[in-house]
């Protein structure tokens, strides 16, 4: 008989009594920190972890007393400075230049960063790390507040409706162009309201309204919007589609684009057919598909960013490769433009494992991406002989959970089923999560309900965190039994009401972030105890798309939930009508999205899923932020008790969670906030990096 | 003349055609070693259940990954087969699982033991096992090859996927035998315009590379078939597609033959064509045909691991070795935890012994052998 | 003879076309196209926010129009040289090929050059030394490599590479070689990459090598001649070496048309676990993807190269058998 499990609690436990109070950490680091940040309030970000050090990180400098007076630059800068093919460096970092302080000192410049990509469809993999992020605004590193970025300042005003940017003075492209007001009505105006072009952006609009985007002068925008709109801010900071061209302006999005350059291929400044030619000539089919590839970060060395850092080799031509933007806004407390570290070079990978292995050998400076908690051993195991850091960073959303669609609807009897709430609820209390934290997460996920991070300042309280989420078979039995599910076949599975055998839900998965399958297989027996039959099947990601939208799929194993309700619902609330995160209930989606007009009213059964829509469509234009909190706190209780998705472990690793660093890197902050809202990893600020 | 040789060579020239294939067979070593391991591979696949220990579904964390456990034989001098007791607990730094045998807990090992029920042969339902423990059930401890990532017992899972593996690729071969022989048949026979149309045939059906045509055909499948199924229907889609091979060199040998004077006497005899090909061709080169149905079995079990790798063959939740070797397919299983990689085994013994079996059958059968 | 030629090249072509038909039905089959799969990356790397329309983009890619339409704008372009434009890739399809085509050729040669370094010497020492230790242990390390599943093979070796030698992992360059023109040490560096693809790839056509290599062999030692050549008291070597090792070849010669595109089918999968920049590898990425051009002008270049290797069968066959010469 295997014997008792000897779990992270009981080893912190003993070792603070061992240690008098003190705490000691995990494989983090060589020396060990002791964690003062025992009152944070954790803002979205949740609570210091136990065994973990602080978050910290490079912090922006507002105060004009210490913004410095003279810069400095990286020496090939100097050069061609020196031969009058750059201007000054004073003159290119602008009269504003945004000042970060780097967490742990000033540094000087020199080396390369190595990291790894997999292929085409990983583009997010540099948008994530070395894209500045080049959003108008970003958080703080504790995810906080909304703090200024590439705008230098804003103000919200009468009453939340009016959210006034102010952009920095001398700013400049990367080509050495102004960057003005200009640059962000030219997106707005003739992008994302395109219909050819544009992206459809959510995020410029608050009950169904459009926000009007205005010029008050070369460096100052309003967005005026009909109803209180608190949350534009964030949206604008965190990872929606009016967040930075790195990652958006190829989909339609960013919120700002080079007019000077992109607009010699807009129809509006040459014609429909000067913008045709230039298409076909470069092999385009028309000028849309064209002017997109031209607005793409990653696949265009010629377009013009104010990201850290420009792109000087295509990721369809590997090795993916970036250089230094010698007009880069942001510059240290002493007075150097960053980035220090000038170039970055990411090798194509065909899969993962080699990848891992690469880590592992030292192939890598930093890396971040498709390192899977699983590797986490190999790679701690190879620190020294790589010369590399592990760090771990816990996310602050789910990782891993059981997505239902409450809108099912292709076996009536099932659907009923699911849209009754002690059905779900038996469901989640049949499930043994400490088995799956084990054996898929190596034990370094939180057993928990679909919630807000531990901590974070949406968390309800402790009596909430695992609500219907503890391992109870025997009251589940009951439960079931109370719904009238009392017959059983002979093998103990409970059959159906209408007579046509067992009850046998459907679960389709791919292995993404975890082994989702393998953890459908373990659902699968320990829901054996409680008499539901499941079939788990996998299907390839785009099947499951084309399966949510067409609204066949009943559950899927995936990530669940959100650390901010108000900033991304997709898998929390039905609010995304067209793709997989948004199976939850598309054609409830469309009713709630259309007031009405196309998709399916929820039914008295899921009355609260509509009082839950109701609050969250109020909170969105709630100007009293801690109303607002408390809203969305409330919306964290109604899900979990009704629940509309079912939780099993999060808190952990599986998303960017593991992040290795080469020993020689300078300014690597010990933890930082893992969440998407961030666009982690950014917020290592490898802008501070250097090489001792 | 020795009276041994008079007596062997008058056995000889009496003895059938088959009789003579079986003592040609028996000298060859090497095949007959082949098909006595052949037939062991297809009895543990007939009597899985009864020869493994574990549930094999039957998953749990806090024995994940745990490595095979040694059977100790003797307690002293007596004969007392037991295991001991495993104790894990995770490295929080290294986080991997560590397992320490406890000596103070000993479990014993019999035969003929009780464990997890099943049903035998689909016939009755038993819960006899070749062996189990006693006391405490076989699942939580007592693991011959050690457990997977989700805490299944290996030894089992390995038995049962014998099953799975050995049947799978027999209809797919036994089909690509009836279309080629035919086709091929018909086409060396007839000649002419006939031959033609079939060898194009042949020819575009072998251009097309395998992957994307099996991607293809999986991912139109009706959604509600099992994995099982699915992989069915796609092996005999295969073997249609797979009885090329063999359909030219059908066709080859009986272009040879075609003017032999048997065939012609037959014809002028008033045979129809599918007496003459069936009953007078083809028995000639029926060695070839069993050599090389014995030879494409393990090409089919070759073929099921890669593509289970590629996840388009089986996956989980069955149970095959091209599924359990895909899910050891990882840098931590190779690296850490190298018992996940048994499944080779079988699959490099059963692929020898196809083919020593297969290259016996072929010597023995081929009567222009010297 | 020139008409049977004349005749094989048409009816080649129209094998051909038949397999781009076919091709390209397949390459649809799958539900869905590559604007599912580009939405399906773009929820699931965050960005559900981003609210497209399908529609549009499927109209901008000509994929909203039936398929054989499709096919024969695509066929049409085809013939004319332009391969379209890859939507994963964004970049010629011409292009993203022609980078990998010449890197599988080399893949390829590597390991059939190990085969046959392999195969041909223990082929010749099993048959002239039959039945001996020797001959066992080759035999049964000959089989091994053909038994064992090759993707396991080269992650195993891959690994062991890494953990005992600190050899680079996977790929066929090291960095700062990946993108540097053509040098000595740019070759080296390749060659020193090309071992565990040339080992893994090899070893399966070893084994059948040596196992027809040795049969072949001994048919023909068993002949009158080399008994002739014996009594007259020529050296074993040249006994062996002189005809029946060359005639033992012949079936190889045949077989040599294949080679290529049974190669870069067969090492999909090892390309994948040592990442190797190959076709395969992009071949099976365009069809997860659905990237309709590229996966079509793979899976057609490769049905092209078959079609030309069993001409080119045929072709030596029939130079070097005069039987069938008659025949036709």
């Amino acid at each position: 008989m295997t014997g008792s499990d000897y779990t992270r609690r009981r080893f912190l436990r003993d070792a603070v009594l061992a240690s008098g109070g003190t705490w000691l950490l995990g494989a983090c680091s060589s020396t060990p920190v002791v964690s003062t940040d025992t009152a944070a309030a954790g803002g979205r970000g949740g609570a210091a972890q136990a065994g973990l050090p602080a978050i910290e990180g490079a912090q922006l400098v507002t105060d004009p007393a210490r913004m410095p007076k003279k810069f400095r630059e990286a020496p090939e800068f100097a050069k061609l400075v020196s031969e009058g093919k750059l201007p000054p460096v004073a003159e290119r970092v602008g009269s504003a230049p945004l000042v970060l302080k780097p967490v742990h000192s000033a540094g000087g410049y020199g080396g390369e960063i190595r990291r790894g990509f997999v292929g085409q469809g990983d583009f997010q993999n540099a948008v994530r790390f070395c894209s500045g992020p080049d959003s108008l605004l970003y958080w703080d590193f504790r995810f906080e507040k909304v703090v200024p970025n590439v705008a230098a300042a804003y103000e919200l005003s009468d009453n939340d409706r009016v959210l006034t940017l102010h952009l920095r003075k001398g700013m400049r492209w990367s080509d050495g162009s102004p960057f003005t007001a200009d640059d962000l009505l030219f997106w707005r105006e003739d992008v994302s309201l395109s219909p050819e072009l544009g992206s459809g952006s959510s995020s410029m609009r608050i009950g169904g309204v459009e926000v009007e985007l205005e010029k008050v002068d070369d460096l100052t925008v309003r967005y005026v919007s009909k109803t209180p709109n608190p949350t534009l801010p964030e949206r604008l900071a965190g990872w929606t589609d009016l967040a930075g061209m790195a990652a958006n302006a190829h989909l339609g999005g960013g919120g700002f684009l080079p007019k000077h350059y992109l607009s010699q291929f807009h129809p509006k400044y040459t014609s429909v057919d000067a913008a045709n030619k230039l298409a076909t000539d470069a092999g385009f089919k028309g000028w849309a598909a064209h002017f997109r590839s031209l607005a793409s970060w990653h696949q265009n060395p010629k377009l013009p960013t104010v990201t850290p850092w420009v792109l000087t080799r295509p990721i369809n031509n590997p090795p993916w490769e970036f250089g230094p933007n010698p007009y880069s806004i942001w510059v240290d407390d002493k007075g150097n433009q960053l980035p220090y570290i000038g170039r970055i070079t990411m090798g194509n990978v065909e899969n993962t494992e080699v990848l891992a292995l690469r880590a592992a050998a030292g192939e890598y400076d930093v890396q971040d991406r498709h390192l899977v908690v699983t590797n986490l051993p190999v790679l701690i195991k190879n620190e020294k002989r790589g010369s590399y850091k592990i760090h771990r960073a816990p996310n602050t959303e789910v990782d891993c959970g059981i997505r239902l669609n409450l809108a099912y609807d292709t076996d009536h009897e099932l659907g009923e089923l699911i849209r009754t709430v002690e059905f779900r609820r038996a469901l989640s209390l049949g499930i043994d999560r400490g088995q799956i934290n084990e054996a898929f997460f190596l034990g370094t996920c939180t057993p928990t309900a679909t919630m807000a991070a531990r901590g974070s300042i949406y968390d309800p309280g402790p009596e909430w965190h695992t609500k219907w989420a503890t391992h109870d078979p025997a009251k589940a039995n009951k439960l079931l039994d109370r719904i009238g599910l009392t017959t059983k076949d002979s093998a103990g599975y409970r059959m159906r009401k209408d007579g046509a055998g067992r009850i046998i839900l459907d679960y389709q998965a791919f292995p993404s972030i975890a082994d989702f399958i393998g953890i459908g297989e373990m659902v699968k027996r320990q829901w054996q105890r409680i008499g539901i039959d499941v079939n788990v099947a996998s299907a390839e990601a785009n099947l499951l798309t084309q399966r949510a939208t067409a609204n066949q799929l009943m559950l899927s194993g995936q990530s669940v939930g959100t650390d901010d309700p108000f900033l991304k619902a997709d898998t929390f609330l039905p609010t995304v009508t067209n793709n997989y995160p948004g199976m939850i209930g598309i054609p409830y989606a469309k009713w709630f999205a259309s007031g009405g007009k196309q998709g399916t009213e929820p039914p008295d059964s899921l009355k609260l899923l509509k009082d839950a829509m109701a609050l969250y469509a109020k909170g969105l234009s709630e100007p009293d932020d801690d109303e607002r909190v408390r809203m969305g706190k409330k919306l964290y209780m109604m899900h979990a008790d009704q629940v509309w998705s079912i939780g099993i472990a999060g808190f952990g690793l599986a998303v960017n969670g593991v992040y290795l660093t080469n020993n020689r890197l300078r300014n690597v902050p010990a933890r930082v906030v893992n969440s998407l809202q961030m666009k982690s990893m950014n917020n290592t600020y490898p802008i501070t990096f250097y090489y001792e | 003349m020795p009276r041994d040789a008079v007596v062997d060579e008058e056995r000889i020239s009496v003895a059938s055609q088959r009789q003579l294939i079986w003592w040609r067979f028996r000298k060859h070593r090497l095949a007959m070693a082949g098909a006595i391991i052949v037939l062991f591979f297809y009895f543990v696949a007939l009597f899985g259940d009864f020869l493994s220990t574990s549930d094999p579904q039957a998953s749990e964390g806090q024995r994940s990954l745990m490595p095979p456990q040694a059977v100790h034989l003797f307690e002293g001098a007596s004969l007392s087969p037991h295991v001991y007791a495993v104790v894990g607990q995770r490295d929080p730094d290294t986080l991997q699982r560590s397992y320490a045998v406890d000596p103070t807990r000993r479990i014993p090992v019999r035969l003929f033991a009780h464990g997890y029920e099943y049903k035998f042969l689909g016939l009755f339902t038993t819960d006899i096992h070749l062996i189990g423990t006693e006391g405490t059930p076989a699942e939580r401890s007592l693991f011959l090859l050690g457990t997977d990532q989700q805490g299944r017992d290996i030894y089992s899972r390995l038995v049962l996927a014998t099953r799975t593996s050995m049947l799978i690729g027999l209809t797919g071969v036994a089909l690509s035998i009836v279309f080629g022989v035919t086709l091929g048949g018909i086409s060396g026979y007839y000649g002419g315009v006939v031959d033609t149309v079939i060898q194009r045939v042949i020819e575009v059906l072998r251009s097309i590379p395998v992957i994307p045509l099996w991607m293809g055909l999986a991912a139109a499948m009706p959604k509600d078939w099992s994995v099982t199924q699915v992989y069915f229907a796609l092996t005999v889609i295969l073997s249609v597609i797979g009885w090329t091979e063999l359909g030219r060199v059908v066709r080859g040998r009986m272009m040879q033959i075609r003017r032999e004077d048997f065939v012609t006497a037959a014809e002028l005899v008033g045979s129809r064509p599918r007496r003459v090909i069936f009953v007078h061709m083809v028995p000639l080169f029926a060695s070839h045909i069993i050599a090389a149905t014995t030879l494409a079995l393990p090409l089919m079990i070759v073929a099921e691991t890669s593509l289970s790798f590629l996840g388009l063959g089986l996956r989980p939740p069955s149970i095959s070795w091209g599924v359990m070797l895909q899910q050891a397919q990882n840098v931590q299983a190779v690296a850490l935890s190298p018992w996940m990689l048994v499944p080779v085994i079988p699959v490099v013994v059963v692929i020898l012994a196809f083919n020593f079996l297969g290259d016996g059958l072929r010597d023995a059968a081929d009567p222009y052998d010297l | 003879m020139l008409s049977y030629v004349g005749r094989r090249l048409a009816l080649g072509l129209f094998t051909v076309w038949a397999v781009s038909v076919l091709s390209f039905l397949i390459i649809q089959l799958p539900q869905g196209d590559f604007v599912t799969t580009h939405m399906t990356e773009l929820a699931d790397s965050g960005n559900s926010s981003a609210v497209y329309e399908a529609e549009r983009l499927r109209a901008e890619y000509g994929l909203d129009q039936p398929i054989f339409v499709q096919y024969f704008d695509w066929i049409g372009g085809v013939v004319r040289g332009e391969f379209g434009m890859s939507f994963d890739w964004n970049r010629p399809v011409a292009d993203v090929i022609g980078d990998r085509l010449v890197l599988s050729m080399v893949v390829s040669v590597a390991a059939i050059i190990f085969t046959w370094a392999v195969a041909l010497p223990i082929g010749v020492y099993s048959a002239v030394r039959r039945y001996s230790i020797g001959d066992y242990t080759l035999t049964f390390l000959g089989f091994l490599g053909l038994a064992v599943p090759n993707f396991l093979l080269a992650l195993v070796l891959m690994y062991i590479g890494f953990a005992v030698f600190g050899t680079d992992v996977g790929g066929l360059f090291s960095a700062p070689y990946e993108n540097a023109g053509w040098s000595f040490a740019k070759a080296w560096d390749l060659l020193k990459h090309l071992v565990i693809p040339a080992i893994v790839l090899g070893t399966a056509g070893a084994a059948q090598l040596i196992r027809i290599m040795r049969a072949n062999l001994l048919d023909e030692l068993r002949k009158p001649y080399v008994i002739t050549a014996r009594a007259k008291g020529l050296p074993e070597r040249r006994v062996v070496t002189k005809y029946p090792v060359r005639v033992a070849l012949n079936p190889f010669a045949s077989s040599i048309g294949f080679l290529f595109p049974q190669m870069v089918s067969g090492s999909i999968v090892v390309s994948i676990v040592l990442s190797l920049p190959t076709v395969g590898p992009l071949l099976l990425r365009a069809l997860q993807a659905q990237d309709m051009f590229l996966a079509g002008a793979i899976v057609l270049l490769l049905g092209v190269m078959t079609v030309i290797g069993t001409l080119v069968s045929d072709l030596v066959l029939m130079w070097l058998d005069p039987r069938i010469r008659h025949a036709t």
